[in-house]
């Protein structure tokens, strides 16, 4: 069986190499214009640094006009290219469509009204809470700031791109989150996990248009979004975190980039990534149909280890939870 | 799960809350619970489909102090889900039932780029919120009575993966596992079980409704799946639930999503879960690269489709 297993695995993977060899072309940003929403802050502004030095016109979208100065600042001072690039930040909320499409307009705007050629989209926040205190508000909130700020975008710029036959690309960035969960992100959770659904069809039905979909799912990016997480996420969460090393917003940046220059649909970061990638992957294309097959083995030993040490911590906590429901006075209310 | 408590549970005598239970799986899954002896709440909109439900529920019958009833409601929003629950718990001396089936939602496939927002929106709406107040009401409810209840939630094969035609359904599916999930960790906190279903293609009045809208690309590809009937997915439902597995599945294919796309899930069966991924990871590379080539050559068809829905004007 053993036998077996490994001889298809490796005539698979040979196969798979051949048919690489004959593959499509790098993506390269020199001379495209992105548009990154968040792209003040984080992850978007590391992400506009980095495809701004490799010679693409770019516009980052964002809501607070101090930061989108500074981010601009930036990029012109520390890594504008040539004169020619066209650097430009615009001031939107992207919550609702008609938002979103107000500033895809802005966008497109400054080149002569043509979409443009990637759209990544970086906005979103996450408020950590227990579940059985979140209300109405605090559930839509976090849809709204984990899927909708994206899904809007994606939305007008399908559309946009397929009028005007730009056969370009969109870049979802989902988290951990969107590949498995636990307690504390009731109200991320879903919306990270419903980005997947979101860009597993679109990636099938952009197919129709030559529209290249990708979807990224980094793990804790040490961010001012993260500092701002960590403000209401629960004691319990914290402590099932404890071990987990978080990456530099450059670096990320940089993984995202690649996984798109090397045509991943799912990208992931580093190793914890690509094991919870390729564990989870269903009908998902392979990056690489040897390597992801031995990140599922290392997965399929350590994610229900690792599970099984999250239970016991949850479990574990039981009482202390119990006494900070009944001091909030939980119990009495109806 | 190797280390689950409730190795069999047996709803004999408990109290079960079942939204969009006046028909398709949540009709047919009411009835196996009412066969079996509990006591059965069922909640969907149409007060005459409810009339209908009832009247069956009543031919299963097991004994004269079962308590059966049937409510009208929407469950759109979490105030509604909330107060449906009240009225629900009212019978029970008010309190929390020992497991709600989240059964409620409905399907609108169409192509992306002819969607309104307002039709991503509805597809939320009627396939995750619809859900998720349900959740959020009952669980609140069970730790305020202290309930070692279980709380269920139906999502679907496109839950696993998704393609073509499915942009406004597929993200509440997939958000659905996010929530159940998170909240199989988290409700640990107080003993509250919860369990998530995947069906394939059920042949109900559900089903009837989607192939309305949904595009010819997306039915092609769809038509080697075999369906089930609502009655063999809540037999599949309710097993599953009575051996304590977390995702549930009733069919063999989304059985392989499942093993294959499991992450942290965990596991049904030791061996045999692997032997399903590893079957998974030959097959579903196959099955994909046939889905996308369908597409690919679909493409002429499409934009003169595109052309004569005045996409382009």
């Amino acid at each position: 069986m053993l036998a077996v297993f490994l001889l298809s695995t490796i005539t698979l993977a040979c196969l798979v190499s051949l048919l690489a060899m004959f593959s499509s072309n790098q993506w390269n940003p020199k001379g495209k214009h992105c548009y990154i929403t968040g792209g003040s802050s984080g992850l978007g502004l590391s992400l506009a640094l980095l495809l701004t030095r490799q010679g693409a016109h770019v516009s980052i979208v964002a809501r607070d006009q101090q930061k989108l100065r500074n981010a601009l600042d930036e990029l012109e001072e520390n890594s504008r290219q040539n004169p020619e690039q066209k650097l430009n930040s615009y001031s939107f909320s992207l919550n609702n469509e008609a938002a979103a499409a107000e500033a895809y307009e802005s966008v497109c705007a400054a080149h002569g009204g043509r979409s443009p050629d990637a759209i990544f989209l970086c906005a979103g926040t996450a408020t950590p809470g227990f579940f059985v205190e979140e209300t109405e508000a605090s559930q839509r909130k976090g849809m709204e700031m984990a899927y909708w700020v994206s899904a809007c975008t994606a939305l007008v710029a399908a559309k946009r791109m397929v009028r005007e036959r730009v056969a370009g690309k969109i870049v979802f960035v989902s988290s951990f989150c969107g590949y498995m969960s636990f307690v504390g992100y009731s109200s991320y959770a879903p919306g990270k996990h419903a980005l997947r659904g979101l860009a597993e069809t679109l990636r099938s039905e952009l197919l129709l248009y030559n529209i290249g979909v990708h979807i990224f799912f980094p793990g804790t990016i040490y961010s001012p979004g993260y500092v701002e997480e960590n403000k209401t996420k629960p004691k319990i969460t914290l402590k099932i975190e404890e071990s987990d090393e978080g990456l530099q917003p450059d670096r990320v940046a940089e993984a995202l980039l690649h996984g798109v220059q090397n045509g991943n649909f799912h990208i992931s970061g580093e190793l914890t990534g690509h094991i919870f990638r390729s564990s989870t992957r269903g009908a998902t294309p392979y990056n690489n149909v040897f390597i992801d097959r031995i990140y599922s083995l290392i997965g399929s030993i350590a994610l229900p280890l690792w599970r099984r040490g999250v239970d016991s911590m949850v479990i574990g906590h039981k009482s202390e939870h119990d006494a900070y429901l009944a001091d909030k006075g939980f119990f009495e209310q109806k | 799960m190797l280390f689950s408590k409730n190795l069999t549970w047996n709803p004999d005598g408990q109290h079960i809350y079942v939204t969009g239970g006046s028909t398709g799986l949540g009709l047919s899954l009411a009835i196996l619970l009412v066969k079996s002896g509990a006591h059965v709440s069922i909640v969907a909109r149409n007060q005459n489909k409810l009339d209908d439900a009832l009247k069956e529920l009543e031919n299963h019958r097991q004994h004269s102090n079962q308590k059966l009833a049937a409510h009208s409601f929407s469950l759109d929003t979490a105030e509604e889900s909330a107060a449906a629950l009240e009225v629900v718990c009212e019978p029970h001396n008010g309190r929390a039932p020992d497991a709600v089936f989240a059964c409620a939602g409905s399907s609108k496939p169409k192509f992306f780029v002819e969607m309104s927002a307002e039709e991503m929106q509805n597809g939320m709406t009627n396939g995750y919120w619809v859900q998720a107040w349900t959740a959020m009401a009952a669980a609140k409810k069970m730790v305020r009575d202290r309930t070692k209840g279980k709380i269920i939630l139906v999502s679907s094969t496109l839950g696993y993966m998704s393609f073509v035609g499915y942009a406004s359904y597929s993200p509440a599916k997939h958000a659905l596992r996010g929530l159940a999930d998170t909240l199989q960790s988290e409700l640990m906190l107080y003993d509250i079980d919860v369990h998530i279903f995947f069906p394939p293609t059920m042949y109900t009045p559900g089903y009837e409704e989607e192939t309305k809208t949904k595009p010819k690309i997306t039915r092609d590809i769809e038509s080697t799946d075999d369906g089930v009937t609502a009655e063999a997915a809540a037999v599949a439902l309710f097993e599953g639930v009575r051996a304590g597995h977390a995702h549930i599945t009733a069919d063999m294919i989304t059985t392989l999503f499942r093993a294959s796309t499991r992450g942290v899930a965990p596991r049904h069966n030791i061996f045999l879960d692997p032997l399903y991924d590893m079957a998974a990871y030959i097959i579903a590379p196959i099955w994909k690269r046939s889905v996308d080539k369908r597409v690919r050559e679909h493409r002429a068809e499409h934009r003169e489709y595109l052309v004569e829905a005045g996409f382009f004007s």
